[in-house]
């Protein structure tokens, strides 16, 4: 059950904080169609805690794609072990 | 469809036809992309989970039926064989982490906090408390954090490798967000609390 001692039921420019928060990931990868992107962004300009998180969410976002370190290359000695396993189990002896 | 996806497909069709050479190309192609998403889900057997993938994806070339694009297919298999091989070496816990209520994942991740709350993410200690932040998520978290936020993959082909309908990778993305966000604001706490993100 939904409980809201946070004022999740908050209703902002016909739209409650609730839904908000449903729709924030969408809103942020813009796949919102028009009609609810801008119902958001109007409760967005009301609202200041669903503004305030949906900035830290994306803040958080953008400063995760930044931080997270690239993995490591494949390299040339684990790309030949994978090729050499490939041939080894396709019955072909490695070139 | 684009044409790499094309012609990867054709490379599968005459692979399943006995082209060992097609098979060469499609590693050739994917064997990065594969290789980064066994190295962000983590374990000891990067080596064992790559080759189990390739020699998998050419032994069942038939059944790929393009229903997603041939890199999707390979992250999937991918993805099921590291599944098995983590499951084989340790029991996982029970995943709690899926099925906290959104308003409570939402408080913790800092709706509804006091502005005045101190955050640090531009600050040089964001990088490590955001990578120690994602290695506490769940697996299945990490998977479509890495493939949407890093790898930058479409919903359609993150959906497709994750085994999942486009509205169920959403909302998985969402929480994964979200617990993120949860697990970032604990360790970023001058007064963390116990339990990490995932606690109750």
């Amino acid at each position: 059950m939904a409980r809201d001692d946070l004022g999740l039921d908050t209703i902002v420019a016909g739209l409650r904080c609730r839904d908000v928060l449903d729709a924030l990931s969408d809103y942020l990868d813009n796949s919102l169609l028009t009609e609810r992107r801008l119902a958001v962004e109007r409760h967005l300009a009301g609202c200041d805690r669903c503004a305030r998180f949906g900035g830290d969410v994306s803040e958080m976002l953008s400063a995760f794609r930044r931080a997270l370190p690239a993995p490591s290359p494949i390299g040339v000695e684990r790309s030949a072990r994978l090729r050499a396993s490939i041939k080894h189990a396709q019955g072909v002896a490695p070139t | 469809m684009s044409t790499t996806a094309e012609d990867d497909a054709a490379l599968l069709r005459r692979t399943a036809a006995g082209d060992l050479s097609a098979f060469d190309t499609i590693v050739d192609r994917h064997e990065a992309a594969v290789h980064r998403f066994v190295m962000t889900l983590g374990g000891d057997d990067v080596d064992d989970v790559l080759q189990e993938t390739f020699i998998s994806a050419w032994r069942s070339a038939a059944s790929y039926h393009g229903t997603g694009t041939v890199r999707s297919w390979l992250l999937s298999i991918a993805r099921n064989i590291h599944r098995h091989q983590v499951r084989d070496a340790v029991r996982q816990p029970a995943n709690s982490a899926l099925t906290i209520p959104l308003d409570a994942l939402a408080e913790r991740a800092g709706w509804g906090r006091d502005p005045a709350e101190q955050r640090r993410l531009d600050t040089a200690l964001a990088r490590d408390v955001l990578v120690r932040a994602f290695r506490q998520l769940m697996a299945e978290e990490r998977e479509v954090l890495v493939l949407r936020e890093l790898e930058g993959y479409s919903g359609d082909e993150t959906a497709a490798a994750l085994g999942l309908t486009v509205a169920a990778m959403k909302s998985r993305l969402h929480r994964a967000r979200l617990h993120l966000a949860a697990a970032v604001r604990q360790l970023d706490s001058p007064h963390p609390e116990s339990g990490g993100a995932h606690g109750t």
